[in-house]
């Protein structure tokens, strides 16, 4: 296989490898999603996939680019701040269009900002006291001064829609590079077509089409049989075998934090903090490495990536400490019945995982074996995407194994994301100050746990050799309006 | 004397797409006003001197690296500073950078930023112009709604100019929105004169969307004025045009030829002084993959290059820099897919 030249280019519009021969437009390409999307909403994208589409269909005011800079996107230059510093003024560049053809003004910046308020992204809108729109501008007033706040404006979740108004389960109608044409969840496929008129460049394909499975062979097999052009399981899923096609290969930044979260179902365990240091103390966080499909895959304890200033694990901590793990269980067991030692033999807790995405039951897998490790049986139950989804919401599960993906470089932005899809709001209290201390959210994090991380990975893709341009942003996400078809697929030719 | 063959060719350009829109009446008397121009300009131009041969010996030579801090996008030159040598001048998605020669290095003159309006839409590719002007470089980047007009007198100075892209003297194309390429209402035929007659192809006939275009003008061996159009489609398909423009008489159609598979980086220069210009071309190769460049003769066999040289990364500009040398200096930009470093290698 050969590498890509620029494997970790950030696509940020207009700012990609240029082109010696232009990058030509037309073709479809299939590839596949990291899992079922439940929802198209931006302000409720929480997995991989979901952030993945978001991506295409809407826009942010802002991009992240490469080396972690934020960039003007939807906006016409960085935020503009009066000498308190909280006083905000986001001029709009002109002529943006959504896809229906109407124009994207400040009123739908404002009102897409002012619905995040009431949902779990939330957030990202901390900071911010009050909006306001004129006709040319976004007028936001700070309740702090706020470094990061173009950070935050270039988050998925604070993605523009019509009207600020929620997208349809069907039908989302951004102003993103590519328009849904059609979402067919019996057949698994998502099928997206080029928006002509987008700001920043119409995509070079006339068609994306994005499929999940339920299985790692079910992709592989795609793949390997022409079907597709790109997948996350590529070359070698099947022991001797090769592609129809040759395959490159493309990796993204390992952006994807994949963690345990906690339900309420068993509620006085899940919710103690000892027993939730005894599950991070306890996983063997290096038997994850096999997990995954050849991707760069890296431990972690902490939600903040090492290219955020996070701290590497050590060889030992990656083997996990079960005797550390069994004291604070003990603590836990103090004031937990069920988790008292006469109690643990009939506990029983359970594990739910999306069933399309089978790398999260093999995980689940690790954690079962932590837990059994402590004396804490527990079971595997994998669910269809919006049922898993509801579960969650509810806190119908004891444990569940999520995926979060922000801009790799930015520590606020993860320790936020962290306590938020933990269901705890310090973070976002602490946002609203205008700044989160690396120091006091690690201390806070140990503390609360709100989840367990795991690991970091990288999305690897496999593509055909007439697939080109392909790049990841900052966030781990494939940049599909970047990819262009250029020549003939190169038929295999002994081992891949 | 270039100058002022160069003079009636901007008149003849700059008449053509006004003339295609206008009603019958209208264009027969701006064709009366464009030949009594062109009349009256011939009657002064001063006679043209037939060129010298010269032998030269193409072998490439790396002559150094200049880090842009942005991909390269287009890249010219020209003698902005009136010192008898020509400058190179390359553009960026951010601003101009002006280079010079000495002992065989590159030496930066100076930079200047494009500024202004965003251009909305914007092809995701930056799309770029660079054409001389007289005493200025008018160059253009899809980023941005205006262009820059570059001069460089003492010091390297900008100043927006008009909107749209100058791809010859006097011509300006307008992209199709969003796209990287010109659309195919563009791409006029050569010369007022008309090109019935020309032997094969005129650029006009290569129809569909084109990335780029080149006039060029020298002199051939009897002395007489010879105006080179290049028009690049998006299928890599290069056609070229060639009108003889005798004193005090309409130019005529003297040659047409067609090349495949040529990238968007080429030159036109006769640079063997021979009187038959030389096509420079990096190759249609996708972007990223290791380019070639191949020299030939126009009208010659393209199968049989005069030089070719093979590189590791591809070739983003190819310019033909005048010196006080016999023959001139054709030097290619190569980088890596999206680097904002260059390698500029001397070919001759």
């Amino acid at each position: 296989m050969r590498p890509a030249l620029a494997p970790l280019a950030l696509c940020v519009a207009a700012a990609t490898a240029q082109a010696e021969t232009r990058p030509h437009y037309g073709g479809t390409v299939e590839a596949s999603l990291l899992g079922a999307p439940v929802s198209l909403d931006p302000s409720a994208a929480q997995t991989h996939a979901e952030l993945t589409i978001v991506g295409l269909v809407f826009d942010t005011l802002y991009r992240v680019g490469p080396a972690g800079v934020v960039q003007p996107h939807l906006a016409a230059t960085l935020p503009e701040l009066d000498a308190s510093r909280t006083k905000v003024t986001i001029a709009l560049r002109k002529g943006v269009r959504f896809h229906d053809g109407t124009p994207l003004t400040p009123a739908d910046v404002a009102a897409s900002l002012e619905r995040v308020r009431a949902t779990p992204a939330r957030w990202t809108v901390a900071p911010i006291a009050s909006i306001a729109a004129t006709a040319e501008t976004l007028e936001l007033t700070l309740r702090a001064p706020i470094a990061d706040l173009a950070m935050l404006l270039a988050l998925s979740h604070t993605a523009v829609t019509k009207g600020g108004k929620p997208p349809g389960l069907e039908r989302a109608i951004g102003s993103g590079p590519f328009a849904i044409e059609g979402l067919d969840r019996v057949r698994r496929l998502l099928r997206l077509k080029a928006f002509d008129d987008h700001f920043a460049g119409r995509p070079y394909l006339d068609q994306l089409v994005l499929g999940w499975y339920d299985s790692p062979d079910g992709e592989a097999r795609r793949f390997e049989t022409g079907g597709s052009q790109l997948s996350a399981r590529g070359v070698g899923a099947f022991a001797g075998s090769q592609p129809k096609f040759r395959a490159d290969d493309v990796e993204g930044p390992a952006a994807l934090l994949v963690f345990v979260g906690f339900g309420r179902a068993h509620a006085d365990v899940t919710a103690d903090a000892g027993f939730r240091r005894a599950l991070d103390l306890a996983v063997a966080r290096d038997a994850l490495k096999t997990v995954t499909s050849g991707e760069r895959v890296v431990p972690s304890r902490e939600p903040v990536p090492v290219e955020a200033g996070g701290r590497a694990l050590s060889a030992a901590a990656r083997a996990g400490d079960m005797p550390a793990a069994h004291a604070a269980l003990a603590g836990a067991g103090k004031r937990v019945k069920a988790l008292a030692p006469d109690q643990l033999a009939k506990l029983k807790l359970e594990i739910v995982v999306e069933e399309t995405r089978p790398d999260d039951r093999e995980i689940a897998e690790r954690v079962v074996r932590a837990l059994d490790k402590l004396g804490i049986a527990s079971t595997i139950v994998a669910a269809p995407a919006h049922a898993f989804r509801e579960r969650i919401a509810k806190g119908a599960a004891d444990l569940w194994i999520g995926q979060v993906a922000v801009p790799v470089t930015s520590a606020a932005m993860w320790w936020s994301a962290a306590f938020a899809i933990g269901g705890d709001d310090w973070a976002a209290r602490q946002l609203a100050t205008g700044t989160i201390e690396p120091a006091a959210a690690q201390k806070q994090f140990a503390q609360v746990l709100p989840i367990v991380p795991l690991m970091f990975r990288a999305v690897k893709l496999w593509h055909r050799t007439d697939v080109r341009g392909l790049t990841f942003d900052a966030s781990g996400r494939p940049c599909f309006a970047e990819v262009h078809l250029f020549g003939e697929p190169t038929r295999s030719r002994g081992k891949p | 004397m270039l100058r002022v063959v160069a003079a009636l060719g901007a008149v003849l350009c700059a008449a053509i797409p006004a003339a295609q829109a206008a009603p019958d009446d209208y264009l027969a008397h701006l064709a009366a006003i464009v030949q009594r121009r062109l009349d009256e300009l011939a009657a002064r131009a001063p006679k043209l001197v037939p060129p010298k041969p010269v032998a030269v010996k193409w072998k490439a030579v790396r002559l150094g690296s200049i880090d842009l801090g942005a991909p390269l996008v287009a890249m010219t030159s020209g003698d902005l500073d009136g010192d008898g040598a020509g400058e190179l001048y390359a553009v960026t998605s951010r601003e101009v950078v002006a280079v010079t020669l000495r002992a065989n290095k590159p030496v930066e003159l100076g930079r200047v930023a494009f500024a202004g309006e965003r251009a909305v839409p914007a092809p995701r590719d930056v799309v770029a112009t660079a054409v001389i002007e007289g005493r200025e470089l008018v160059a253009s980047a899809s980023l941005w709604a205006r262009e820059l007009r570059v001069t460089l007198a003492g010091k390297l100075a900008g100043q927006a100019g008009g909107t749209g892209f100058l791809v010859c003297p006097g011509e300006r194309w307008q992209l199709s929105p969003g796209r990287n390429y010109f659309p195919s209402g563009f791409g006029v035929a050569t010369g007022a004169s008309g090109t019935a007659g020309a032997p094969g192809a005129s650029p006009a006939s290569t129809g569909g969307e084109l990335y780029a275009a080149r006039c060029r003008d020298h002199v051939d061996r009897a002395g007489t004025a010879l105006r080179v159009r290049a028009q690049l489609a998006i299928t890599g398909r290069l056609a070229v045009a060639v009108l003889r423009c005798a004193p005090g008489a309409a130019c005529q159609a003297a040659g047409a030829f067609e090349y495949a598979n040529v990238g968007v980086a080429f030159e036109l220069a006769d640079i063997d002084r021979d009187g038959t210009a030389e096509l420079i071309s990096s190759s249609f190769v996708a972007p990223g993959d290791p380019d070639v460049v191949k020299v030939v003769s126009l009208g010659g066999d393209d199968r049989k290059p005069v030089f070719k040289k093979s590189f590791n990364g591809g070739v983003v500009g190819i310019v033909v820099v005048e010196t006080s040398r016999d023959a001139p200096l054709v030097i290619a930009a190569v980088r890596l897919a999206g680097a904002t470093r260059i390698d500029l290698w001397r070919l001759n």
